[in-house]
């Protein structure tokens, strides 16, 4: 699992990992099942407060994208759907229909 | 790969067939009960009735294509598998044989004849001649196919400033199968042998789990949480994601030979780390592309 932090940028630390991990989770780098790191190994690695890591985790938990069980620790509980992904291949598929791109833009705006 | 558990269900198949020829030949000149198992002085201690005979050959056939399901390799069966099942197989079909032939004219089953040393060398022998072949019939079977977004020496750009870390596991679950088989096993043995199962189930937790972390320190490798090797991005020349084959780097396990090092918990994808001494180290994980990108990433950012 792969975080990246800026510690400039003015946000929490604990906002910043459940947003590293959020990302990941939404682009299906992490799908349903998997283990999240313990957050003691997490906290060591990026050289946060493991409180700060549970933090995180916790975040996690209340929006419903990762599971805390007893002694397993966190597991990823939702597996997202990749919106970028989705639209990529939206763009592709009107292309090849030889629809126009404000065509395809009012089709997105009335699903809304 | 879609025809590779065939060829495993294929395997198990004949072998349960060459076992039956012996069980067909010798039905008729078996006592029923027959004797099914003999002591250390190599006489019979153990009958049991004459249809459980073909029963006990297709239970090592089962054990072997379950050994071989959880052996499977990332799309399809491997070769370690394909090994353990021709190993089991012969090692059916030479017991069979042996029980089949010991029994022979026998009237009732303690009148069956003690079991010869030479038996048992058949069995192990020609069993472990199996497990080898199966295991270079399956490297030619079931080839390994490296991941599409495996690259040789990939890279995660990493911005100034920014603090990165990736964690990656591998996890395996043979220790506790072959750690579960000699408990099995063992259950059998007179008592101060028994023991015989505990290093394997020790060997077992530790063995089944590495965990690699990756930070602006460099790498970090724990095998079953006690043994930890580190390496800073000051000592690493360059990194790479290799395709790594237990059999060229001394087996699985922490394995050290001369000029380099490896913790090696399965075949495939692992992220090797070459030191500017010339010294090299390699540690199978999943996902070894963002684990070694980020390296290399971090190695650039260091360079400037």
């Amino acid at each position: 699992m792969l975080i990246r932090l800026n510690p400039g940028s003015g946000h929490p630390m604990y906002v910043q990992i459940a947003e590293a991990i959020t990302v990941q989770i939404e682009d299906g780098s992490l799908v349903k099942g998997d283990r999240l790191p313990p957050a003691r190994v997490l906290a060591e690695s990026v050289g946060v407060n493991m409180h700060t890591v549970l933090k995180a985790y916790e975040h996690l938990a209340t929006k419903g994208l990762v599971e805390m069980r007893r002694g397993r620790g966190g597991v990823v509980v939702r597996s997202g759907v990749s919106v970028r992904g989705l639209v990529a291949s939206l763009a592709e598929a009107a292309r090849s229909q030889g629809m126009s791109r404000p065509e395809v833009v009012r089709l997105l705006e009335e699903e809304w | 790969m879609r025809h590779g558990w065939g060829r495993i269900i294929g395997s198990g198949l004949v072998l349960f067939l060459v076992g039956m020829i012996p069980v067909a030949v010798g039905w008729g000149s078996m006592p029923d009960p027959f004797a099914s198992h003999w002591g250390f002085n190599g006489a019979p201690d153990a009958h049991m009735p004459l249809w459980a005979l073909p029963l006990l050959h297709l239970a090592i056939i089962g054990l072997g294509l379950l050994i071989a399901g959880l052996f499977h390799g990332r799309s399809g069966p491997s070769a370690e598998g394909l090994g353990f099942l021709w190993a089991l197989g012969v090692l059916g079909v030479v017991l069979t044989t042996s029980t089949v032939i010991l029994n022979r004219d026998a009237v009732t089953w303690d009148q069956a004849a003690t079991m010869p040393w030479t038996h048992i060398v058949a069995a192990l022998g020609l069993s472990a001649l199996a497990g080898f072949v199966g295991y270079k019939v399956g490297l030619k079977w079931f080839p390994l196919e490296m991941s599409a977004e495996g690259s040789d020496r990939p890279i995660v750009e990493v911005a100034e400033g920014e603090v990165v870390a990736w964690t990656g596991v591998c996890h395996v679950r043979y220790p506790y199968v072959i750690a579960g088989m000699a408990t099995l096993f063992a259950v059998f043995l007179p008592d101060p042998f028994r023991w015989f199962a505990l290093p394997f189930l020790v060997v077992a937790i530790f063995l089944s789990h590495v965990r690699v972390v990756v930070n602006e320190r460099g790498l970090r490798a724990r095998l079953g949480g006690v043994i930890s090797k580190r390496i800073t991005l000051a000592e690493m020349a360059s990194v790479n994601v290799i395709d790594l084959e237990p059999n060229e780097w001394g087996g699985w396990g922490y394995r050290m030979a001369s000029g380099r090092s490896a913790i090696v918990l399965r075949r495939g994808p692992a992220i090797e780390v070459s030191l500017h001494t010339g010294r090299k180290f390699a540690v199978t994980v999943d996902d070894a592309v963002t684990g070694a990108g980020l390296l290399n990433g971090l190695l650039a950012r260091r360079a400037g």
